[in-house]
């Protein structure tokens, strides 16, 4: 079955339909541009991985519909662009890459959680940057959060070693979100914020901080 | 000099349209030469492993003066010798890369070490690319063409357009303005950025003169025409850069 003809759906499901889908049934319709052999390994990589990240924060967004629709969309015309039988590394592809961006948002909460237990004074004005996950690991504690970020940048070290070699051309357009998800997670080991780049940068000045940011240029 | 008339920006010179994004991170693009197995010097490799043909900084300017669009919004960078990127952008061979880099790295704290980069940490780091006090220095093996156009439109910017909008924003229409102006004059660019610039294309085209009101933010810092597009919706504006700044991209793009 693997080089059969797959059946594709041409448009998404209606918009009307979203809002009551689960992840369940999201996946259900990418794996119909999957061969039918493909489509039990697949399965967890869409429920488990892929679509919390791609879809994270849906349950507050102001429009969940149009937000499922983008992420539906862009998944199933990534899966489009391939010959059927490559369609199971586009899902690979598209599980790193989810991976990366669930790492990213992950080290921004975490680097948060730490700058502010260390200067507790910038609770007041940090925001919109002071998401529900933040807050949730400033009450866990700073060796929670220690324990955590160590755990993320291992995950983080060996997504950069693997996705170097498997998905090269990902790892090229994705390097300065890698860097500075690496940074801000070490600075959420160690305390030290001296140093930053990308959005933790952003944060430390939104809160009067002093940090020196590394400027990568693309 | 006086203003010239601006030219209206085509749909076809821009991706915008989600299968022209999604093809963004894919590794089998036809004709593509990534696919050979990695070696040592991945970086090198990603580019086609030789001499990078790095636009310089005189045709960036050329480029430029020679766009209704571009040079409406950005002449006011130009000095008084017609110079914009001209003089700041030098590229360098591996060696003089990696001590520049490194001499710039190490005056840094490394936070994972809370000492400053040692020299092995700041080889280490891998970079194509870095802006130091206005200076662009690229690397004569790594990059393409386009990042030096990236790069320049960074010199470009208001000064005050990356501190109000975040990295994420500033990334993004950075990019969206370099693949505007490599698609007019041919010049080849990758998918650098690719989910900050998919969320500003979004914005772009999601708003009636998109591509305007974030020219006039970003190169003349007039954000007020702007937010106020934005806020027709009312609220938006503030979610959408929660949003960026948070790097949920495909929410804020939602939000058009």
């Amino acid at each position: 079955m693997a080089n059969a003809p797959t059946q594709m759906p041409n448009e998404p499901p209606a918009a009307g339909q979203k809002d009551a889908m689960d992840m369940h049934e999201i996946a259900s319709h990418l794996l119909e541009l999957l061969p039918e052999a493909d489509r039990a390994a697949a399965l967890p990589l869409f429920v488990q991985v892929i679509l919390p990240a791609e879809l994270r924060g849906l349950e507050t967004h102001p429009n969940p519909e149009r937000y499922t629709e983008l992420v539906w969309t862009a998944l199933a015309d990534e899966l489009r662009l391939s010959e059927p039988r490559a369609r199971k590394d586009t899902v690979r592809m598209q599980r790193a890459r989810a991976q990366l961006r669930q790492s990213s948002a992950i080290a921004l909460h975490l680097g948060v959680a730490r700058y502010i237990l260390a200067h507790p004074e910038a609770e007041a004005t940090a925001g919109h940057w002071l998401s529900p996950a933040a807050k949730a690991w400033i009450a866990r504690g700073q060796d929670q959060v220690v324990l955590e970020a160590v755990e993320q940048l291992n995950h983080l070290e060996r997504w950069g070693e693997q996705t170097q070699v498997t998905h090269s051309q990902l790892y090229a357009a994705h390097q300065s979100t890698w860097h500075h998800a690496r940074l801000t997670l070490q600075s959420a080991v160690s305390g030290s914020f001296e140093t930053t780049g990308g959005s933790m940068a952003d944060f430390v000045r939104s809160v009067g901080g002093q940090s020196q940011s590394i400027r990568l240029g693309g | 000099m006086g203003q010239k008339q601006r030219r209206p920006i085509t749909a076809t010179e821009v991706q915008t349209n989600s299968s022209a994004e999604a093809h963004s991170d894919h590794e089998h693009t036809p004709g593509d030469h990534l696919h050979e197995a990695p070696n040592s010097d991945f970086l090198s490799r990603m580019f086609g492993g030789g001499e990078v043909d790095h636009t310089t900084g005189e045709e960036v300017d050329a480029f430029v003066q020679a766009d209704d669009f571009f040079y409406h919004y950005i002449q006011s960078s130009f000095d008084s010798q017609g110079n914009g990127a001209k003089g700041r952008i030098s590229v360098l061979d591996g060696e003089a890369f990696e001590a520049e880099w490194i001499t710039y790295a190490m005056a840094r704290i490394n936070p994972n070490t809370r000492a400053r980069f040692t020299e092995a940490e700041a080889r280490a780091f891998g970079v194509n690319a870095f802006e130091d006090n206005g200076r662009v220095v690229l690397h004569k093996n790594r990059g393409t063409p386009g990042t030096a156009v990236h790069e320049s439109m960074h010199l470009f910017t208001h000064s005050s357009y990356a501190r109000a909008m975040g990295f994420n924003v500033n990334e993004g229409t950075t990019e969206l303005f370099t693949r505007l102006l490599c698609s007019r004059v041919g010049i080849r660019r990758e998918r650098n950025y690719q989910d900050q610039f998919s969320a500003m294309n979004a914005v772009a085209t999601g708003l009636d003169s998109g591509h305007n009101l974030l020219a006039s933010a970003f190169f003349d810092g007039n954000y007020r025409a702007l937010k106020d597009a934005m806020n027709t919706v009312p609220g938006r504006y503030d979610q959408w850069l929660a949003l960026m700044q948070a790097g949920n991209y495909s929410a804020a793009k939602a939000l058009f």
